[in-house]
């Protein structure tokens, strides 16, 4: 359902990762599981959806494309964000595989 | 009342003011490569000085016409004022606490020394402080406050980040008048800056530059500061700057070298260029491919022309000022006008007509556009990396560019002529 | 480089990425990487050969030195492995965090033998100190494609002189160094 996790372009070292999904359809999937994993949506503006975790990453996602960029918190040192970036790139992709398994996907 | 209804807007000529006074959007790289311009030209000490001094005379003028706006009477008021203003235009988080007689100032997480640490911190030591900017900011307070006369208050900067301190740390310091050799702070209002600015003439592609540039404009409206008084938006850490503070900064240092060392200023002249090409490259590039822009405008191609109007575009939804394109032969020839931009007031309240074009900014400006227009294929999502700009913009196969009219000069527009290699 | 080694590097899938660089001056003259990577292999092969030089005269301190020797990095991501090929050329190669050591020694004996098998026969041109500062700043300064301009404002030294720097003279490569320093963070410069 979605891409594998590459580096995005950031004005910042290693702060911005392309999660894009497989199909824009999945939009509402990954807006619905950020949010069960206790990211927050903060003011979007039309066509693009911001959801903010509890330590500050954030998904900016772009429903009309499948666009979808993690940021990881500014403040992470620079050597810890890909770390980061893997683990809740991962943490949403267990619960995107868990759901298409249970949907028989 | 708050800090955000002093924010106005010039649509004609896509100019932005804060209380009056013009600021506009810059993201770090721009930002300290401005300042190390400075400090190049002048020597660590007197560029340090100028840009504290600019940065003072740029933030008094503000919060004075805050103050008023707002009816910030008291000391205790201003300072209150001053400590809402400055994180909210992403300048970071600055704990001030003055008086009449000087005091101090704190910050972790300031936009000058914070993103030297991020961009040059793993590559190079500093020794020196990063943030003249926050500096002057608590010289102009303390003015401003207590009702103090311009240039009785100065900051020194006695701890950085960016020279892997925990914070910032400040000493304010009141400062006998006179002794200075500089002239009498320009203050430039909203009535200077469209008195100073042309009629605002459509271009070619004027509808939808105008409808994007409207679209970032209104995107603009809801940036502000976050906690730590940082602004990451279109992947770029940008902030709200004076633009009194660039221009002081820069012409001063322009004017001192060409009266002190003639045969060095035009090479001062091109780093200030290339502080627009820098800006260009890096924060409309990174606008360029940011989620954000995906949604607000769609997924790019690669057509040149229309990167061409994007990045005019941005320009106006950051108060650059109105830049539209006169003409664009792909391949060939680029030229743009404007008619305001953010540098010419200031210049021409200060020194008068100038005697040549020096549109510093707007030329490296106009010819980055134009190379990242023509030599960058961005529906493959390039990598914007030294290596692109030193292909694009690095010393071999530059592009000609002739500034043939300035407004600094008299004439009613600007116009850049960008010749492709 | 030839096929020969393209066969080492295919017959080592823990190899992520390898570079070859020009010594003394840490140029790279060769980069391979398995996968479209993030790395500025310019820069990489710069560490790279400053910590090839910079080992090898640690060693010659603690007379440990030996032509043969070689640097073994383990990061958290990436195994590591630097050695100098010739006087004039160092190699490093970077394999997956996994791989066992045992076969990445096994590896790297074998591209050590085909890379420099493959490389030119050359003598390092000897260049005068302003033009190994110059190349310096080049390479590791802030801003590199503005360098050369800030040097010429904190100098006094016109463009021109600064791009022929082989003819500045003794006080002039002076204050180019002195700068240099100042723009690096560094104490002094060695180089």
């Amino acid at each position: 359902m979605m891409r594998p996790l590459q580096r995005d372009h950031s004005c910042m070292k290693h702060l911005a990762f392309r999660m894009d999904l497989l199909s824009p359809s999945f939009a509402d999937v990954l807006r619905e599981i950020a949010l069960g994993l206790g990211f927050v949506e903060e003011a979007p503006i039309v066509g693009l959806s911001k959801l903010v975790s509890p330590e500050g990453h954030e998904i900016l996602l772009v429903p009309r494309t499948g666009r979808a960029q993690l940021r990881v918190f500014y403040m992470t040192p620079q050597e810890e964000r890909r770390h980061v970036a893997e683990d809740v790139y991962c943490r949403i992709a267990r619960v995107f595989v868990a759901r298409g398994a249970a949907n028989g996907g | 009342m708050s800090v955000e209804s002093l924010r106005t807007f010039d649509k004609a000529q896509s100019l932005t003011f804060l209380a009056g006074i013009p600021y506009v959007y810059h993201c770090h790289h721009y930002n300290l490569f401005h300042d190390q311009t400075v400090d190049d030209a002048l020597g660590d000490e007197a560029g340090l000085e100028v840009r504290t001094r600019s940065a003072r005379n740029a933030f008094r003028s503000v919060l004075e016409a805050a103050s008023k706006e707002l009816h910030a009477t008291t000391p205790v008021e201003k300072v209150q004022l001053a400590r809402e203003l400055f994180p909210w235009m992403g300048l970071g988080n600055l704990d001030i606490s003055t008086s009449a007689f000087g005091g101090e100032a704190r910050g972790a997480t300031l936009h000058y020394g914070f993103s030297w640490r991020e961009k040059y911190g793993a590559q190079v030591k500093r020794t020196l402080p990063a943030d003249a900017v926050a500096s002057g900011f608590a010289a102009a307070v303390t003015e401003v406050a207590y009702g103090l006369p311009s240039g009785s208050a100065w900051t020194v900067e006695e701890e950085c980040v960016a020279a892997k301190a925990a914070q910032c740390r400040f000493r304010i310091e009141r400062r006998p008048l006179g002794g200075w050799e500089e002239p009498l702070p320009t203050v430039i209002d909203t009535a200077a800056a469209i008195a100073a600015a042309g009629p605002p003439e459509r271009g070619v592609d004027e509808d939808r530059i105008a409808k994007i540039g409207s679209g970032l404009t209104d995107f603009m409206k809801g940036v502000r500061g976050d906690e730590r008084g940082l602004v990451q938006a279109f992947s770029v850490f940008v902030a709200a700057q004076l633009s009194s503070y660039y221009n002081e900064s820069i012409f001063e240092m322009i004017t001192r070298l060409e009266k002190r060392s003639p045969e060095l200023a035009p090479v001062a002249e091109d780093l200030a260029r290339e502080a627009g090409r820098v800006c260009v490259f890096n924060t409309f590039g990174n606008v360029l491919l940011s989620p954000e822009w995906e949604a607000l405008v769609g997924p790019l191609g690669n057509d040149p022309a229309d990167i061409v109007s994007f990045c005019l575009a941005i320009a106006r939804g950051l108060g650059f000022g109105h830049w539209y394109l006169h003409e664009y032969e792909p391949r060939k020839r680029f030229v743009m006008r404007a008619s305001s931009s953010y540098e010419v007031p200031f210049y021409v309240s200060r020194y008068g007509k100038a005697d040549r074009p020096r549109g510093y900014f707007l030329g490296g400006s106009a010819h980055a556009i134009a190379a990242l227009a023509e030599g960058v294929r961005w529906g493959e999502r390039p990598k914007l990396d030294g290596e692109l700009y030193m292909k694009l913009l690095g010393g071999r196969n530059r592009a000609h560019v002739e500034q043939t009219k300035c407004q600094m000069r008299g004439d009613e527009i600007s116009e850049l002529v960008v010749t492709l290699p | 480089m030839n096929p020969s080694v393209d066969e080492a590097v295919r017959d080592a899938p823990q190899l992520v990425g390898l570079f070859v660089a020009t010594m003394p001056d840490c140029l790279l003259y060769h980069s391979w990487s398995r996968s479209a990577t993030e790395w500025a292999a310019d820069e990489v092969a710069g560490y790279f050969g400053d910590l090839i030089r910079a080992n090898r005269e640690g060693l010659r301190a603690l007379s440990a030195w030996s032509a043969d020797m070689q640097v073994t990095i383990e990061s958290r991501d990436a195994l590591v492995v630097l050695k100098e090929l010739t006087p004039s050329f160092a190699m490093g190669c970077v394999f997956d965090r996994n791989a066992p050591l045992g076969l990445v020694r096994l590896h790297m004996k074998r591209l050590v033998d085909r890379v420099t098998a493959a490389l030119p026969d050359v003598a390092p041109a000897e260049r005068s100190r302003g033009e190994k500062i110059v190349e310096f700043l080049e390479r590791y300064a802030p801003d590199p494609h503005a360098v050369l301009l800030r040097v010429s404002l904190r100098t006094g030294l016109a463009l021109d002189r600064l791009r022929d720097a082989s003819s500045l003279s003794a006080p002039e490569v002076e204050s180019v160094e002195r700068v240099a320093c100042q723009l690096l963070g560094l104490a002094k410069l060695a180089v």
